[in-house]
């Protein structure tokens, strides 16, 4: 027996219903990008990263009852695509190549967000998953309480990534500026 | 830009309204596959932590624990202030224990962890302890069974709402297989570069095959097909006695391996002696290949060459093959160098051999040529010191025997010492070499070591010993300043035979030592089977030392080993200061070569003579054949 067969279609339910889709959609509308994007910046595999999200958002929408409760409805989603995520990358081992053409060829400063975020590419392919995860919040302006929430982590552990993540930055940027014309 | 300027500038990126189409496209194929799963009974939020992860009433342990679990990772923990230890489930099976069974202490996780890795592990978490961060490792584990795992793990300190320390969580898993295969590609990247690309052992000044390569050459068309081989002898026309002093005598190979490459490429070539090349013309008949070679023959007479070096005189054999008549590469070679003397006894530029002779006639002749050499004492002795690596000055030569060619001067006895073991003459040769130093060391004040070649071939032969006794008697030589070295280039065929000639060298009170290690017909048993006292490293090995690391693993294994064996060794083929001084730091006992000191002629021979050809069969029965 299913969840819509449980259900009689009366009135209220459908109303229930409705609006709970309504929401839902809402829901995927406003995050939905923003989603795949924090995905993106960990596997750099677009195929990939959209079928943990379809994974996860079909979750959702079966349980979207109980999640829109939730304080946050997008930490719940975001921790459950991303373990998705790493259930995928567990199982099919995927090949951690960053695609040519986001690696910029020179680290010029960047002047756009697209250029920052080529740059931010770079960077990301250069990391171990779970500090790709905490750089990735990083940007989305995330705690390190609610990153440690999200990902699983401890809140020091965070904070051990975040240095990691900037020491790496840092001698990313100094390599390019060595290699370049002076 | 500072990092933080970079996150700052990355997270005003903006979704599209492309992006935002996207999102709608994606949301109805979600509701159909959602629609598709409800309908077809299929188990949605199996691995789905449905809690909100907010939810506060969860310790931070716990909450990574339930993280862990969700991902199939074991977790431990341990608490300060309680000071025990717990670990989940999932990690008992990493550890091969029973989950219920399991005493949870301390002391039996540590005992769980290989002892190699125990200083370090406690190194690491007693560091991430200190500074509340983060520790990941590949752990090594010891499981109830005896065997071995590795353990990918992430070490956490947890911490309550203060940031005070209370505890450190331990979450894994079994990387085993993982680490097992990256250790398998490092080994594979170390072996890609450490074996060697190219077998074919080309000759440095002409860029032609090693006469070994090119036999294997011949070998290979012989077994499948058709075809003809020429050996060209291009020796210059005038030969002054300073030709191999003066470079003049490879300046004239390097030359005529040119004109004849450009000839004859793509085919085999090969530098079988010097001036003598020999071309592998496969798939060719007389009438093809003749033509050819007259050509060849031609242009290297022709050809005038610079600043007073004259040019070059040229004679050819050709012979053809087939695989139906099978015949060894040796004979092949013999046969087609048989034939340019022949030409040359005729004075005309190539001789084709049509009709081979008989196998044992031409063995006959062979033996009958080289006995004539025996006899005549056509032969020079030269010593190369070897430099005793402790002391650094010379305490040793090595007698090296030097085939005198047509005009008395010497050339390398290889091709004449291959031959010789073809035709199992060696042991004339043995002992002739073996009369003609002791007589010569008898004469001399002795007052260094002298090494002895002698063939593997002739150690069979029971009469070489008591030949060696009475040798050393006659000439009144120090046994204990003597080393009878083994070459490799026939197998030692019967053991216990060898061993005896071994036992009775050693009990005259003279050494023995393996010619050529490592890369013949020794295998590594005789280092225990045989009483041997010196192994000299095979030149390959010593050759391009410094560039070569693999060639250093073998070098610096090969010296431990035998030190521990109580055999001393020697490096041949020293060529600079750069292997020396590796020589030197592996603990090699003695080093030869150019670069420690040239051989020198010990003595002449009795007599020269000047007229007959070495090793050729009297020109007499080929044309009484050719004739008949």
């Amino acid at each position: 027996m299913t969840a819509v067969q449980a259900f009689q279609p009366d009135d209220e339910n459908e109303y229930r219903r409705a609006e709970l889709r309504a929401s839902l959609d809402r829901f995927v509308r406003e995050n939905y990008s923003r989603v795949l994007k924090f995905l993106l910046r960990q596997c750099f595999d677009r195929h990939l990263a959209e079928d943990a999200l379809h994974e996860a958002l079909i979750v959702t929408m079966n349980k979207w009852e109980s999640v829109s409760q939730h304080e946050k409805p997008l930490y719940w989603v975001r921790r459950t695509a991303w373990h998705k995520l790493l259930t995928l990358h567990d199982r099919q081992k995927w090949d951690d190549t960053v695609p040519l053409e986001f690696i910029p060829a020179e680290l010029a400063e960047p002047t756009s967000s697209q250029e920052a975020e080529m740059t931010l590419q770079h960077v990301l392919s250069q990391l171990p998953l779970q500090q790709r995860a905490v750089l990735a919040l990083m940007v989305e302006g995330e705690t390190d309480e609610q990153i440690a929430m999200q990902l699983g982590l401890a809140v020091t552990t965070v904070r051990t990534y975040k240095s990691e993540v900037r020491k790496k930055y840092r001698s990313l940027s100094r390599t390019d500026d060595e290699g370049g014309p002076a | 830009m500072t990092f933080d300027e970079l996150i700052e500038l990355a997270a005003q990126d903006v979704p599209t309204p492309l992006e935002h189409a996207r999102a709608r496209r994606a949301m109805r194929r979600i509701d159909e596959d959602h629609e598709r799963r409800l309908s077809a009974g299929a188990e949605i939020f199996s691995d789905v932590d449905l809690r909100d992860p907010l939810n506060a009433d969860f310790t931070e342990a716990k909450r990574i624990r339930r993280a862990a679990e969700l991902r199939k990772r074991g977790a431990v923990v341990w608490d300060a202030d309680t000071r025990r230890i717990d670990w989940s489930d999932e990690m008992s099976r990493i550890f091969g224990l029973a989950p219920v069974e399991a005493h949870k202490s301390l002391t039996s996780l540590y005992a769980m962890i290989h002892p190699t890795h125990r200083t370090a592990v406690s190194r690491r978490v007693r560091g991430a302890w200190r500074g509340q961060s983060a520790a990941e490792f590949v752990c090594r584990i010891v499981v109830r069974d005896g065997s071995t795992r590795y353990v990918e793990v992430l070490l956490e300190i947890l911490t309550d709402r203060l940031g005070r320390s209370t505890g450190i969580i331990v979450t894994g898993h079994d990387a085993t297989a993982t680490h097992k295969r990256l250790q398998d590609d490092k080994r594979r990247e170390i072996r890609a570069s450490s074996v060697q690309q190219d077998l074919a052992e080309v000759d440095g000044a002409t860029g032609l095959l090693s006469r070994r390569a090119f036999a294997d050459e011949v070998g290979r068309a012989l077994q499948t097909g058709t075809g003809t081989l020429l050996v060209i002898s291009a020796p210059p026309y005038i030969r002054l006695s300073s030709d191999t002093e003066t470079g003049r005598d490879e300046w004239f190979g390097t030359a005529a391996a040119k004109v004849i490459r450009d000839f004859v490429d793509p085919d085999p070539c090969g530098l079988l002696g010097p001036h003598e090349f020999g071309v592998l013309m496969p798939y060719t008949t007389f009438e093809t290949a003749a033509p050819k070679a007259d050509r060849v023959i031609a242009s290297l007479r022709e050809t005038r060459f610079m600043a007073g070096c004259g040019r070059l005189d040229a004679f050819g054999g050709l012979v053809h093959y087939d695989y139906r008549f099978p015949t060894a590469s040796i004979e092949l070679l013999l046969d087609a160098e048989t034939a340019w003397r022949r030409a040359k006894h005729e004075d005309r530029a190539l001789h084709v051999l049509r009709q081979p002779p008989p196998a044992d006639e031409r063995r006959e002749t062979c033996r009958a040529g080289i006995r004539n050499t025996v006899k005549n004492g056509r032969f020079a002795l030269y010593a190369q010191p070897l430099r005793d690596l402790e002391l650094n000055r010379i305490t040793r030569h090595e007698i090296l025997l030097r085939v005198l060619d047509d005009v008395g001067r010497p050339t390398p006895p290889t091709a004449f010492l291959d031959l010789a073991e073809h035709v199992d003459e060696i042991l004339a040769v043995d002992k002739w070499v073996i009369n003609q130093a002791l007589r010569l060391i008898g004469q001399s004040p002795q007052t260094s070591h002298y090494q002895i070649n002698v063939s593997g071939r002739s150690l069979a032969d029971p009469l070489l010993l008591h030949h060696l006794r009475d040798a050393v008697a006659r000439y009144g030589v120090d046994p204990e300043h003597l080393t009878i070295e083994i070459t490799e280039t026939a197998a030692i065929g019967n053991l216990s035979v060898a061993r005896r000639f071994a036992d009775g060298v050693r009990q005259l009170g003279c050494q023995l030592a393996l010619d050529d290690f490592g890369t013949g017909n020794t295998p590594l048993g005789f280092l225990t089977k045989l009483p041997v006292d010196l192994v000299k490293i095979d030149g390959s090995f010593i050759h391009g030392l410094p560039a070569s690391e693999a060639l250093q693993a073998v070098v610096e294994g090969l010296v431990q080993m035998c030190r521990k064996l109580g055999i001393l060794t020697a490096a041949e083929y020293v060529q600079d200061e750069a292997t020396l001084d590796l020589l030197r730091a592996y603990g090699v006992d003695f080093a030869q070569g150019f670069h420690i000191g040239e051989p020198d002629q010990l003595a002449t021979s009795r007599r020269r003579t000047t007229s007959v050809e070495l090793n050729l069969p009297p020109a007499t029965t080929l044309e009484q054949r050719d004739a008949g």
